[in-house]
């Protein structure tokens, strides 16, 4: 419920905490501004309501309608985002050229499966060389093998599984033998 | 025009003014001539004119061009010079230093004018002549033969800034039109912004608070990217794979140049089928990265990721569940911070502390470690951020210390409370006539638009033509 008295700012702050509060958007639609514009949705519904009742919005001399504005620096905010960093620390930051490798193996694996004509023929191929290209790499990857195989044996063991899927499978499984300690002995494979 | 200052308002819409001719020229650049966009393109730039001569109580708008630099007024357009590369780079070579629109300009013309702008894109060229072969009456140039254009009061790293804005602007474009971005371009423009952020950390994100009137994926992206270059930085990251993270960046909204613009810039919800177009820009834009050559490939990782959450929600949803890189997690921090911080059409930027209050409460949307991290460099403050001091001053940081509450910030030139403190860096906290100083309010530029029939235009497809594909 959206309360009507106070002034614009005011309740433009209760309309945006009610909405961030009671959204139940899903996190993709999270940088869409959706809660921005249903509370000025909101905002505009209180000025007609008000308007209704004969309260017309007092115009608040310090809010001019166009550039610029100014935002209050809440203490409160503040000092609740302050304690946020006092708890921090200086813990060490992942390597940030971790997981490119891995992670451009899934990406072409789901252009391969999702992507638009040359695309995807491209992506197929790429990704069954660097496939290749890890089983020549003894000993590397095999936690990425053993994950891709896993995923790909249970769609393909499901039934009507793509062609690709059982291309790559056949390929992941390749690799994670060759990956294998002291040749291929010592792996079991996930399927 | 009458004596006197122009209104806030009026230069309010010169920057809106600005940005719709420019994003008119741009529509009239890729688009048929009368196809829906550069018809709503042509009207709202004539309608935000007839609205400014009202406004301001002249019957012409002198748009002066001096080198990168827009001024009307007597007063630089800086919001607007920085998305006005094509513009400017036009009128450079044809020598032209003034434009003047007068009242009575309507669409049709207005699009004359624009074809005619385009034909003096050579060296030499002679727009007066061209603009009456055109039978544009009712713009007017002023040009100095075999003169180059005077040189304004540039802002340090204008230049910087729009050569990311225009790599951006270029290869969306491109991309729209299915043909092979510049990605060899890419290396040098970020290195170029690195070695702005090495030198003066603070000249391009305090150009990038400016620009808030853009079209919101270019001058978000670029945002983006420098915020994670300085996140980046304090990593660690080598310079070699700091050009491919900035890239990374940059490029990773590159897929909504395939979304179709009437659901790109509807103001308000989307449908379902809307929304299900709208999400499939993460993998649109990896494969229109995929098909690059020379491309860094952990750009395709970036544009395809930037949507995922680490607990396996958002989108895409892929093929096989997997967890993103750890650049692509930087870069949704990065994503999110700028799209809650930023200005839009149809609302105002939250300040710093209300962004990450937003995402702290939604930390599983985010990797912890980037978003700590995050918050950690780039601080309550971050640099560029306009601030207005207790003493009553505006004040712009530009430096940050050991105590986020206590950034250091360089006060304006002029306007009141500013003297004498003028153009000097203080640290928040020194004593200013015995009264330790303290930051009393964010400044921003983004209109509340809280007026029924706006927020009615966000809310239906087509109200809004803040067009221009980027």
């Amino acid at each position: 419920m959206i309360r009507l008295d106070g002034g614009p700012r005011a309740r433009r702050h209760r309309s945006r905490a009610e909405v961030e509060r009671d959204s139940a958007l899903p996190s993709g639609l999270f940088d869409c501004q959706e809660p921005m514009v249903e509370a000025a949705l909101i905002d505009a519904a209180a000025s007609v309501f008000l308007q209704k009742l004969g309260h017309p919005p007092v115009p608040d001399p310090d809010e001019p309608d166009v550039l610029p504005w100014q935002e209050t620096v809440d203490e409160a905010a503040v000092a609740s985002c302050l304690e946020v960093f006092a708890g921090l620390g200086d813990e060490p930051v992942p390597d940030l050229m971790a997981g490119l490798e891995d992670e451009r193996i899934w990406v072409l694996i789901d252009l391969a499966r999702h992507g638009t004509g040359v695309t995807r023929q491209r992506a197929t191929y790429e990704v069954r060389e660097l496939l290749r290209g890890l089983a020549a790499r003894s000993g590397e990857k095999r936690a990425l093998l053993r994950d891709l195989a896993t995923q790909l044996a249970a769609i393909v063991g499901g039934g009507a599984a793509p062609v690709l899927f059982r291309a790559l499978l056949l390929e992941a499984r390749t690799a994670l033998r060759c990956a294998s300690p002291a040749g291929g002995g010592g792996e079991e494979p996930p399927w | 025009m009458v004596n006197g200052a122009p209104s806030v308002r009026a230069l309010h819409l010169v920057d809106r003014f600005v940005h719709e001719l420019v994003v008119a020229l741009l529509n009239h650049g890729m688009h048929p001539p009368g196809s829906q966009l550069v018809r709503d393109g042509l009207r709202d730039v004539t309608a935000t004119l007839r609205e400014l001569l009202t406004e301001a109580r002249v019957d012409g708008l002198a748009l002066e061009i001096q080198g990168e630099l827009l001024r009307a007024f007597g007063r630089d357009l800086i919001a607007a010079s920085l998305q006005a590369g094509l513009l400017t780079g036009l009128c450079a070579r044809s020598g032209v230093r003034s434009l003047t629109f007068a009242r009575g300009l309507e669409p049709a013309e207005f699009g004359r004018f624009l074809a005619a702008l385009f034909e003096c894109g050579t060296p030499g060229a002679d727009l007066p002549r061209a603009l009456a072969a055109h039978g544009v009456r009712h713009v007017t140039a002023e040009v100095e033969p075999g003169t180059q254009a005077r040189a304004g009061n540039t802002p340090r790293g204008l230049r910087g800034y729009r050569e990311l804005t225009s790599f951006l602007h270029d290869n969306h474009i491109a991309a729209f039109r299915g043909e092979d971005l510049e990605v060899d371009r890419a290396q040098g423009v970020v290195e170029q912004a690195i070695d702005h952020i090495e030198r003066e950390p603070s000249a391009l994100l305090t150009l990038a608070s400016y620009d808030d009137i853009d079209s919101f994926t270019v001058g978000h992206s670029v945002r983006v990217a420098l915020l994670a270059l300085h996140v980046a930085r304090a990593a660690g990251v080598a310079q070699g794979d700091l050009v491919a993270i900035g890239t990374a960046a940059l490029l990773h909204d590159i897929g909504k140049s395939r979304v179709p613009q009437e659901i790109l810039f509807k103001r308000g919800r989307l449908d379902p089928d809307e929304w299900r177009l709208m999400a499939q820009h993460p993998r649109l834009g990896a494969e229109i990265l995929l098909e690059q050559r020379n491309l860094d490939p952990r750009a395709i990782g970036a544009a395809f990721c930037h949507h995922m959450s680490p607990d396996g929600g958002g989108y895409p949803v892929p093929t096989l569940r997997f967890a993103p890189s750890e650049v692509s997690k930087l870069v949704r921090v990065c994503d999110v911070f700028e799209a809650l911080t930023a200005a839009r059409p149809y609302k105002r930027a939250l300040t710093p502390v209300q962004a990450y209050a937003v995402m702290f409460a939604s930390a599983h949307d985010f990797d912890p470690t980037w978003l700590r991290f995050f918050a950690r460099t780039i601080g309550l403050y971050p640099l560029g951020t306009r601030v207005q001091l207790s003493t009553g001053a505006e004040a712009c940081v530009v430096a940050h210390g050991p105590d986020p509450q206590r950034p250091v910030v360089r006060v304006a030139q002029g306007g009141p409370g500013q003297v004498p403190l003028a153009g000097t860096n203080l640290t928040i906290g020194d004593l200013v006539d015995g009264e330790p100083v303290r930051i009393a309010a964010v400044l921003g530029a983004g209109a509340e638009r809280t007026e029924v029939a706006e927020v009615l235009r966000s809310l239906h497809c087509g109200g809004g033509t803040r067009a221009g594909h980027c």
